[in-house]
């Protein structure tokens, strides 16, 4: 068990409500459709070097995926097989 | 300007005002429709309050029957162009809405003790302290996929499908969705509790249920 | 409609409490972005490029470690270098008034960059 500590349950109902956000926020940003177009994504800004590095990202992750990294090396997969 | 909420099959209950108070209506095109409200200006970026309420109108929708929920800021021009996005892709929706049936979205996170050494307590013998600052990340990184395979062993049984959701270089922690059945999903929460009290260095919260916002593929 | 979804989690929450820094962005407050100066957001940049190449190398050297391609020599030296370069990285950040979110780089729609 982790270090004992007292949460009041006023504290207690805060956290669950940001940990609520961030999994909300995850998913209306990160997931659903998806539609090209005559999209206005008004959530937020993106600079264009921003935009350089999430790729680079994205294709080195697609990169490794093909090349079969173990997954203990690969990030953001959950091994298969039963453990 | 068209705010798209989700998209359902036509014939949906309603569910309440969307964004500002504005009514939510439907287009048809086929046997799809997508849930929209019509604005004058769109251009603001969205804030908390916003974003929940996007979400209310999905899950209002969710209570009736299968919905493929729209990424929040998703915007149309006109109704024609709503009808032409249904048209073209009936068949990706009509696949995903079968997918999605009956099911709802369960988010898992698993975080492993975070007091994971930079450089070990003891150096073996013979060995530098760069061996064995590498020594220590490789075993960080082990641990932390050994987490969250002993948490997704566990739990992928009790899902109908399940997606990774992590996309970070470092390891910090595992992040999966999972679609469960509707009446199982009691269950798959107790398993999530008990994993909690058996792993003694392992924390683990679930959130949910959502709407199926990571089980909904994107067009190629 | 209520605005919590936690099903189970208990005790410390605050594990995945660090992650809500980051909303601010998100949500278009920008707070930071509107107090950076253009020197501390040019070193931001910067030092998250060198911290993204940073953790590829590592993933790599690790890889390598484990596939036992690399003599003991070579291992021990890869080691020096990525404490040495950690090192420079915390010395950088503490120069520039940065923490660790500002580097993670919330790219909104595209999602986060570390």
């Amino acid at each position: 068990m982790s270090v004992a500590r007292s949460v009041t349950s006023i504290e207690h109902a805060r956290q669950a409500r940001e940990v609520s956000l961030v999994d909300l926020v995850d998913r209306l940003l990160d997931g659903g459709v998806v539609i090209h177009g005559d999209i206005t994504l008004a959530v937020a800004d993106v600079d264009l070097v921003y935009v350089g590095l999430r790729a680079l990202v994205a294709s080195v992750e697609s990169m490794e995926r093909e090349i079969g990294l173990p997954a203990s090396l690969r990030g953001g997969a959950l091994p298969s097989g039963s453990a | 300007m068209l705010y798209l909420y989700a998209i359902v099959e036509k014939g949906r209950r309603l569910p309440g005002p969307g964004l500002w108070g504005a009514p939510s209506h439907a287009i048809e095109q086929g046997e799809l429709a997508a849930i929209v409200s019509e604005h004058e200006d769109l251009a603001r970026p969205l804030d908390e309050d916003e974003l929940w309420t996007h979400e209310k109108v999905v899950e209002e929708l969710m209570e009736h029957g299968a919905v493929l929920p729209m990424r929040a800021g998703s915007v149309l021009a006109d109704a024609a162009g709503v009808r032409a996005l249904l048209d073209e892709q009936r068949d990706r929706f009509g696949r995903e809405l079968e997918r999605v049936r009956g099911a709802v979205e369960l988010g898992v996170r698993a975080v492993g003790n975070p007091a994971a050494p930079k450089v070990p307590a003891g150096v073996q013998d013979q060995e530098g302290p760069g061996t064995a600052y590498m020594r220590a990340r490789l075993d960080s990184q082990i641990r932390s996929d050994l987490v969250a395979a002993r948490v997704h062993t566990a739990l992928r049984g009790l899902a109908r499908d399940h997606v990774s959701l992590s996309k970070s270089l470092a390891t910090v922690g595992a992040r999966s969705a999972y679609l469960v059945n509707r009446d199982e999903v009691d269950a798959f929460v107790d398993r999530v509790e008990a994993l909690g009290r058996e792993l003694d260095d392992v924390s683990i919260v679930c959130t949910g249920p959502w709407p199926p916002y990571s089980f909904v593929g994107n067009p190629a | 409609m209520g605005r919590e979804r936690l099903l189970a989690g208990e005790g410390d929450l605050e594990l995945f409490r660090g992650q809500a820094d980051r909303l601010d962005s998100a949500l278009g407050k920008r707070v930071n972005a509107d107090r950076e100066s253009l020197e501390k957001g040019l070193a931001g940049l910067v030092m998250t490029l060198i911290e993204v190449i940073r953790q590829l190398m590592e993933r790599q050297a690790l890889r390598r470690i484990e596939g036992g391609t690399l003599t003991a020599d070579e291992v021990e030296r890869l080691g020096e270098t990525f404490m040495l370069l950690e090192q420079k990285m915390e010395e950088l950040k503490e120069q520039f008034g940065l923490e660790d979110e500002d580097l993670n780089l919330d790219l909104g729609p595209l999602g986060k960059l570390l």
